[in-house]
């Protein structure tokens, strides 16, 4: 990957988007595989 | 004489005038454990997918209490430790994250401008320092308190800057 690639990557705006969809996206996977995991219930 | 008839009212206005309201006593009999609902079963039953009646199986193991009329589960927050699942462990939790993340960013700034580029890191973050300073933020509570006991966290009062009186 290029240097300059990096460097927008790093971008604040471009890493907010980034990391906001990669973090719901796995939440998405890991609730329809196994869900539920966040109920407290005892 | 101000602050002895402040605190009388405090005692009187939590004594007098707030209801006990617990869920447990349920004087008023409007909620019941969700397993004993019947409204609570004929939502269970005209659930269309097999999570949904998982999910329903879930409510009425844990002890969760529905509405008598609509069924529906009611969250306790006055808390009472057998309920502590529905409010008190997701609200500690939420506080425990969020504070992790504000102080990880609170880490961050205060790293780079150490060293006189914080306006141009502000926005185009320097990765591996904002990967150090979120674990470094883990044990946030912790750092918390000793920053408070050693004074760091406060500026010194010779710093503040007050209007002219």
């Amino acid at each position: 990957m290029s240097s300059a690639f990096l460097k927008y990557l790093s971008n604040a705006p471009v890493l907010a988007v980034l990391f906001t969809s990669l973090t719901l996206t796995v939440f998405i996977l890991i609730n329809s595989v196994y869900p539920d995991l966040l109920f407290l219930g005892q | 004489m101000r602050q002895l008839f402040a605190l009388m009212l405090v005692f009187a206005l939590w004594f007098g005038a707030a209801p006990s309201a617990s869920a447990d006593s349920d004087v008023s009999g409007l909620l019941v454990p969700c397993r004993d609902s019947a409204a609570f079963a004929q939502r269970a039953k005209d659930s269309v997918s097999a999570t949904a009646a998982e999910r329903f199986q879930k409510y009425a193991d844990a002890g969760l209490l529905c509405g008598r009329v609509d069924g529906l589960p009611h969250l306790i927050a006055d808390g009472h430790l057998n309920h502590a699942g529905e409010f008190i462990i997701p609200g500690v939790l939420f506080l425990y994250l969020a504070g992790w993340l504000g102080w990880a960013g609170r880490n961050y700034l205060q790293t780079v401008h150490k060293d006189g580029t914080n306006e141009y890191k502000e926005i185009q973050i320097d990765v591996p320092v904002a990967i150090q300073s979120f674990i470094a933020a883990l044990f946030w509570p912790l750092t918390f308190v000793k920053q408070i006991l050693t004074g760091e966290l406060q500026e010194d009062d010779s710093k503040i800057t007050v209007s002219p009186r």
